[in-house]
């Protein structure tokens, strides 16, 4: 848990009398609640926004580095002199930068320290400076000699880096950070990153009131407001969920692999022209159907034999002719002439098989040297993305800069391929990024298995060489034993004796393959059973998570129905435990209703309003692993009443040991009746801090 | 009657269509390959024709490593106008007049890009292909360029 101490930004200017005149704000926040109230444009989300920059927390703001804060704090601002009438004096600014001082539970304080636009290049806006001291301190006794430390905020690894800020804030926070699955990390999984957690924490003033946790940044979370959910109200579910996701990538993992086994009885088929039986093409735990497993030959048009018949008639023709007396050539003539001819006959089909067989692989090698290549591409144009991404969120050139000519200030395009005449419209350099990593995750995909299918046909194709062979030496021996001498012997029925031999030696062969493979299968099942019954096992403990839950559901309810929440009665709205909307409100039409419903759909606008409120506030009450400070920026939102503001207000003072920020404008129309009376709101309230800003001046004065 | 409405689709457009990746480029072409941090039109175009693929780097490379004293038939690049136009505005780069021909001159907020642009060690391939061809004189590649061969 933390809280905000002090808010302090410093800006150097053109018409800064030396390097200690400076302009800016200065404010002191307490525990519990806070109110920064004053009309519009008098710089509220100034305030606002330099929260979120000092804790790196920009991006939920829509944007990187400075590019999120007002142009006040890094080009120039006007202060107004006391009477209305006189003008106001411009100021440029030359440098500025943002501290907040923040303390956690343990009472230790420090400074953070963020530039907004710096003269100096080692000092980037990229990072944060902590200060172990107090921001009294720092204004009395200076900077020297007390210690500070520096971490990057956007870039990798900010949340897992040890120079990461994230990484520091949470442990400054007394939070660890758990794993979850993430689609867009190599390995699968990331940290739960912390600018995620705190869109449940800061609701930002256009987009935040649209949903909940709607400023949440994208990192490929999956389901990332379920996970915000279940590590705030520190919920069990979170582990096992990764856990179960750890399982369940193992259990894909089995099935894929044993696809692969059964392709290797395929392609051993092949090889041996056998064919194998029984082979289960879904995986099965079941050790006797794998058993089954069995081989078997074809020796005529629809006559099958087994294995073991198979090799022993092999065997037997091996017996028979080494029994048979040795031939003469002429005692053979005839069986010799009939054998060459079918030899020959046979030989010329295979030899065409192997031709269109090589010509296939041609085909296929050429298609992956293509792939390869264009993956080549791929990854080059990947990297330059990212370089040029780099480029701009680093500031080297600005993108959003001077794109027009100084003359005649027509614009100068930045795109080569439009012409004044047509216009092709063109994904951002950070969609076409995703495009390309898409892209590429398809040539991999596809190469992985032309690869694979390239490896195997290469193995055959070296066996259907390796058989024509056999039929060359024996062909040749027959053709020998044509054109010699009568009385000669028939070289022949020794070569065929040696190819018998050999094909008995194969078969030995295969034999083994096919029970190694076997034995794989059962191992494969013996895990994938194994695994089912832990995945089955994890949900038992999930009973602890129901009980806080529970308190959670009561406690939003009745936060929600105190700020006069009414499109729905109070036992239609409960909290749902399952998919759609896992953890977050629901309307139900009776109770066992099974198609529970948006709240968002079943809510006025105002009154969804308030559910963004009680939702954000209990989390806030009963998460265990809450930071412990939530920030509403105008919550006045849609019509709400002040009656509902007001009831707002009330609830958030009872509050004394959180922190929480309220901005609002004062004097503005909140609906067609009523104006945000301030007078109102604060009548009777509770322990409060307010910050009331000038009705006049604009927030940035001389320090 | 039925309404046609058509939706254009935004398309994925390689980077080299980018007027920012190129001024990156132009700007270390400048530096790395012109005389006097300025180059000629003609270096900008050709050098950028060099960076399209393997074939033309190796041509270019070896004239500027004098194995090689003429070029192959080369085109101009595709929207270095608009490039140009990109770096003046922005004041990257300047125009001069040396000897009756417009040059290409890196200005020195041009030349602190590129040093950050190392700082954080981008583009890293295509700048160390630039860097490595080294100062080619305009005299060398005027002399190449009277006696194109096929290959």
């Amino acid at each position: 848990m933390f809280k905000i101490n002090n808010l302090k930004t410093i800006i150097l200017t053109d018409k800064s009398e030396g390097l200690s005149d400076h302009y800016g704000f200065q404010f002191q926040f307490n525990e519990g609640l806070n109110i920064i109230a004053g009309p519009n444009s008098r710089g509220k989300t100034t305030i606002n926004s330099c929260v979120f920059y000092a804790l790196g927390m920009e991006e939920l703001l829509g944007a990187h580095n400075d590019k999120a804060l007002d142009k006040a704090l890094k080009e120039e601002f006007t202060i107004k002199g006391d009477n209305e009438a006189q003008q106001g004096v411009n100021y440029k600014v030359l440098s500025s930068k943002i501290i907040l001082e923040i303390e956690n539970e343990k009472k230790e304080v420090v400074c953070l320290e963020r530039f907004v636009k710096t003269s100096d290049e080692t000092k980037k806006t990229s990072n944060i400076t902590i200060y172990n001291s107090t921001l009294e301190h720092l204004d009395g006794q200076g900077y020297e000699g007390i210690k500070h430390q520096l971490y990057f905020v956007n870039q990798r690894g900010n949340n897992d880096d040890v120079n990461g800020f994230y990484n520091w804030l949470s442990n400054f926070m007394g939070l660890n950070l758990p794993q979850v699955s993430n689609a867009s990390r190599v390995d699968n999984y990331s940290p739960l990153y912390l600018q995620t957690v705190f869109s449940a924490l800061f609701i930002e003033q256009t987009k935040g009131w649209s949903d909940f946790f709607a400023t949440m940044p994208f990192f490929g979370i999956t389901k990332a407001k379920e996970k915000i959910v279940e590590f705030l109200l520190d919920l069990n579910e979170i582990h096992l969920s990764t856990r179960k996701d750890i399982l369940n990538k193992f259990k894909n993992s089995l099935l894929e692999e044993w696809k692969r086994k059964i392709k290797a009885f395929q392609y051993l088929e092949k090889q041996y022209n056998a064919s194998i039986l029984f082979v289960p093409e879904e995986l099965t735990t079941e050790k006797s159907e794998i058993d089954k497993i069995s081989i078997l030959f074809s020796i005529g048009e629809e006559e099958k034999v087994s294995f073991d018949y198979y090799i022993s008639t092999k065997k037997q023709l091996v017996l028979d002719i080494e029994n048979q007396p040795l031939l003469s050539v002429k005692e053979n003539r005839e069986k010799t002439i009939l054998e060459f001819n079918k030899q020959k006959q046979e030989y010329s089909d295979i030899k065409d098989y192997i031709d269109r067989f090589e010509s296939k692989l041609s085909v296929d090698r050429s298609q992956s040297k293509n792939l390869d290549s264009q993956l080549v591409v791929i990854e080059s144009e990947i990297k330059d993305h990212l370089n040029l991404q780099k480029v701009f969120s680093e500031n080297i050139i600005n993108e959003n800069g001077a794109n027009h000519c100084p003359t005649c200030s027509q614009l100068v395009t930045t795109n080569l391929i439009s012409t004044k005449k047509i216009n092709i419209p063109q994904l951002t350099l950070e969609e076409n990024t995703n495009f390309l990593r898409s892209q590429k995750k398809i040539v991999e995909s596809s190469l992985t298995s032309l690869k694979e299918t390239i490896a195997e046909k290469e193995m055959l194709f070296s066996y259907f060489k390796n058989t024509l062979r056999q039929k060359e030496i024996l062909i040749k021996s027959l053709s020998k034993d044509l054109i010699s001498d009568d009385r000669a012997f028939a070289e022949s029925e020794i070569v065929k004796r040696l190819q018998i031999e050999r094909e008995i030696e194969n078969l030995n062969v295969l034999k083994e393959s096919v029970t190694e493979l076997k034995n794989d299968l059962k191992d494969l099942a013996t895990k994938y059973h194994n695994n089912d019954l832990e995945i089955g096992g994890l949900a038992n403990s999930e009973k602890k998570d129901e009980d806080i839950i529970a308190s959670f559901e009561s406690e939003y309810k009745n936060i929600l129905f105190s700020f006069g929440y009414e499109s729905n009665e109070k036992y239609q709205i409960s909290i749902n435990r399952k998919e759609p909307f896992k953890y977050f409100p629901v309307y139900k039409n009776y109770a066992n209703d099974t198609n529970p419903q948006s709240i968002r759909i079943n809510s006025s606008a105002s009154d969804f309003v308030r559910n963004i409120w009680a939702y954000t506030i209990s989390l806030m009450t009963v998460g265990a692993n809450h930071p412990g400070i939530i920030m509403f920026d105008e919550p006045g939102q849609h019509r709400t009443n002040l009656a509902s503001l007001k009831q707002l207000l009330v609830t958030c003072s009872k509050i004394t040991d959180r922190q929480i920020i309220i901005f609002t404008s004062i004097d503005k129309k909140i609906n067609e009746d009523e104006t945000i009376d301030l007078d109102f709101l604060l009548q009777g309230l509770g322990k409060h801090n307010l910050i009331r800003l000038s009705d006049s001046k604009k927030v940035i004065k001389k320090l | 009657m039925i309404n046609i409405q058509l939706d254009p689709k935004p398309l994925s457009i390689s980077i080299r269509y980018n007027g920012y990746y190129k001024l990156v480029l132009l700007l270390a072409i400048i530096k790395y390959c012109g005389i006097g941090q300025k180059a000629s039109l003609e270096l900008v175009h050709i050098v950028f024709w060099s960076l399209r693929s393997e074939t033309n780097y190796q041509v270019l490379d070896d004239l500027s490593k004098q194995v090689r004293k003429n070029l192959i038939p080369w085109t101009f690049e595709h929207g270095i106008e608009e490039v140009l136009s990109l770096g003046f505005v922005n004041a990257f780069i300047e125009r001069i007049i040396v000897t009756n021909t417009l040059e290409i001159k890196i200005t020195e907020k041009g030349i602190q890009i590129l040093k950050s642009i190392q700082e954080f060690q981008l583009f890293q391939e295509e700048l160390s292909k630039i860097s490595s061809l080294g100062k080619i004189p305009k005299s060398r590649l005027q002399s190449a360029n009277k006696s194109w061969s096929i290959i």
